[in-house]
């Protein structure tokens, strides 16, 4: 299948400075994606030279197999969801709505039937006269994505649409997003910063670093197997303990640690032994024991309840700091200043190498 | 120390009332006497007329003077308003701050150059073009005078303009003229509109630079500055008050459209 969206060899600088590096990313018909990362590297300037509001130094980008790298942004079959809604403030939500339409010169009943149609679909039934200024920070996002649905474009591009709201709103509208991409089969490309919300939509996440894609997959893979240390540390928590590669297989490695210890992890990349790098253990693939077997030798340092977990913090021999969460009564126990053996299971640890990116 | 504190207060008072009296004395004479039925200008008035209006208003010299001050108003409110909104909307899609700050204040900087200079230079360049003085070079000059005012007041306007909308408005299909019909048009008609009215203001009591271009032609100021050489006619004083009103109207009908953000 022809890829909804396909950004090739596309790099963008302002002056002296280089906000994208060759970005090439393919994204499927249907499907929801999030480019995702920090504030400056480079995410919503992607999303604009798809949208057309800026142009690529070099590169093209094709919209269903059709290249648009030159197209102004009222030609091209993308519509976008500000950050803050940008609604016209001086039509009402109907008028927002049918903009489009109106634009497109669709006969008034079409128009009035589509924009009632949209306005179902974000829930906001009646609210066709208001004036945009009388609406709440999710009404105006529902709206803006009412206006942005209208015309059908094939792709949709959001840019950080829920930054501006509130925790308990975001995750509602989170969910009704993913709902809405799934029951109308469309093409969602979204910009966030929020590594939760990315979790939560996405089929797949292109984590974003200094103007580089470095790791596109599903939030799984992301998740379980990043392929540097920037994402295993950037997407959820994870202990970073460096150390030196001991002996390497096809799949997995022997690594020493500081200590002493050998452990043996997987590897995303292949690493010779000898090599500097470090091991990524998530907080809740750690198991402690009392005693000293079994394991790295630590003592407890401190122990944080979260409510559905408890955090507990180890100190390692070479004084690195080692944090598991553990369920309440695998915690029960332990106090401050026991020592304990910390271990994991075999694909519960990788091993990233220094410079991969 | 209650009633020394109270004297003072009563000294400033005063002072107060001194400095108003000062400021409007002048201005409050001249209409209490554009309606007063006596040709000399003595006290107390002896009774009410409006008899100076109609005299103004019957001489025909003023009523040229009139016509011509309001064609050079409508004039400079309608380019001083085209001018600075293009010059605004250019100053801010510039890239450096630097550049669009050093433009902006060399746009500003005519306000302080004194308008005797602005007159003579700009009568030495419409001669050294060969163009004859009359209403369109000083037109030109009233033009000149208020874009300064116009670029200030819309370049307010526009740095708080949230230009997202236009760029939705792009988004969603409309061309670039479209969009600024439709989106940004609307948004900073009540500026734009105040813009002239200020414009319109300016254009109505200038002098100095009319003066030196205008020619033979005739505006109100500079009849009512000929008039007086020959002494003062009370329809003067019918004629500065309704100049009054009129500027009174332009300036908070300007101040309260310049107030409000989007129509």
């Amino acid at each position: 299948m022809i890829p909804a969206v396909e950004i090739s060899g596309v790099r963008k600088s302002f002056g002296d400075f280089t906000a994208l590096h060759e970005i090439d990313l393919a994204i499927a018909q249907q499907s929801f994606v999030s480019l995702l990362g920090a504030s400056g590297c480079g995410k919503t300037t992607l999303l604009r030279i798809v949208a057309g509001f800026e142009s690529a130094s070099s590169g093209t980008v094709r919209i269903a197999g059709e290249d648009i790298t030159g197209v102004p942004p009222h030609a091209r079959p993308t519509n976008i969801v500000f950050q803050r809604g940008a609604l016209f403030p001086h039509m009402s939500v109907r008028e927002n709505v049918g903009y489009s339409l109106k634009l497109r010169k669709w006969p008034k009943q079409k128009i009035d039937a589509q924009v009632d149609r949209m306005l179902a679909l974000v829930r906001l039934e009646g609210f066709g006269d208001r004036d945009p200024a009388k609406l709440s920070g999710g009404q105006v996002q529902r709206v803006a994505l009412a206006r942005a649905l209208a015309s059908e474009p094939r792709v949709l591009l959001l840019d950080e649409p829920l930054s501006a709201l509130d925790l308990k709103l975001r995750q509602q509208m989170q969910l009704e997003l993913r709902g809405l991409q799934r029951s109308l089969g469309a093409t969602f490309v979204f910009v966030t910063h929020d590594q939760t919300e990315a979790l939560v939509m996405s089929d797949r996440i292109a984590i974003m670093n200094a103007g580089r894609i470095v790791q596109f997959g599903t939030p799984q893979e992301i998740y379980t197997r990043p392929s540097s240390i920037f994402v295993s540390d950037f997407i959820g928590q994870t202990n970073l303990l460096p150390g030196e590669v001991v002996a390497a297989d096809a799949a997995s490695v022997q690594f020493r640690l500081r200590t002493g210890d050998v452990v043996k992890a997987g590897a995303p990349m292949p690493l010779a032994a000898g090599t500097k790098a470090v091991l990524s253990v998530r907080p809740e693939n750690i198991r402690l024991a009392k005693g000293a077997d079994g394991g790295l030798r630590g003592t407890v340092r401190e122990s944080v309840y979260l409510g559905s977990s408890v955090r507990v913090a180890v100190g390692l021999d070479d004084a690195a700091l080692i944090w598991a969460e553990l369920r309440e009564n695998e915690a029960a126990g332990l106090a401050i200043g026991d020592a304990v053996a910390v271990s994991w299971p075999d694909n519960g640890a990788l091993v990233l190498g220094e410079g991969s990116t | 120390m209650v009633t020394s504190g109270q004297r003072r207060h009563y000294g400033a008072g005063i002072f107060v009332l001194a400095v108003l009296l000062y400021l409007y004395a002048p201005v409050v004479v001249t209409v209490l006497f554009s309606f007063a039925d006596s040709p000399r200008l003595s006290l107390p008035i002896q009774g009410l007329t409006l008899d100076w209006y109609a005299s103004a208003l019957a001489n025909p010299l003023i009523v040229t003077a009139l016509r011509n001050t309001l064609i050079l108003a409508a004039i400079s409110a309608v380019g001083g308003c085209l001018a600075g909104t293009a010059f605004a909307f250019g100053v801010l899609k510039l890239q450096g701050l630097r550049l669009r700050q050093a433009l902006l204040t060399a746009s500003l900087l005519p306000a302080v150059v004194p308008l005797l200079v602005i007159g003579i230079a700009l009568a030495v360049f419409f001669r050294f073009l060969g163009s004859q003085p009359g209403l369109l070079n000083a037109a030109i000059g009233h033009i000149l005078v208020s874009l300064p005012f116009v670029i200030l007041s819309l370049n307010a306007r526009l740095e708080t303009f949230d230009f997202s909308v236009v760029e939705a408005a792009r988004d969603l299909g409309a061309p670039p003229m479209r969009a600024f019909l439709d989106i940004t048009l609307p948004l900073i008609r009540p500026s734009v509109v105040g813009a002239g009215l200020l414009a319109a203001a300016l254009s109505l009591d200038e002098f100095i630079v009319t003066w030196f271009n205008v020619g033979t032609q005739l505006t109100a100021p500079v009849l009512v500055w000929g008039l007086m050489r020959r002494g003062v006619d009370p329809s003067i004083n019918a004629l500065a008050t309704l100049f009054l009103m009129a500027l009174l109207i332009l300036i908070i009908a300007s101040s309260q459209l310049g107030r409000r953000k989007s129509a």
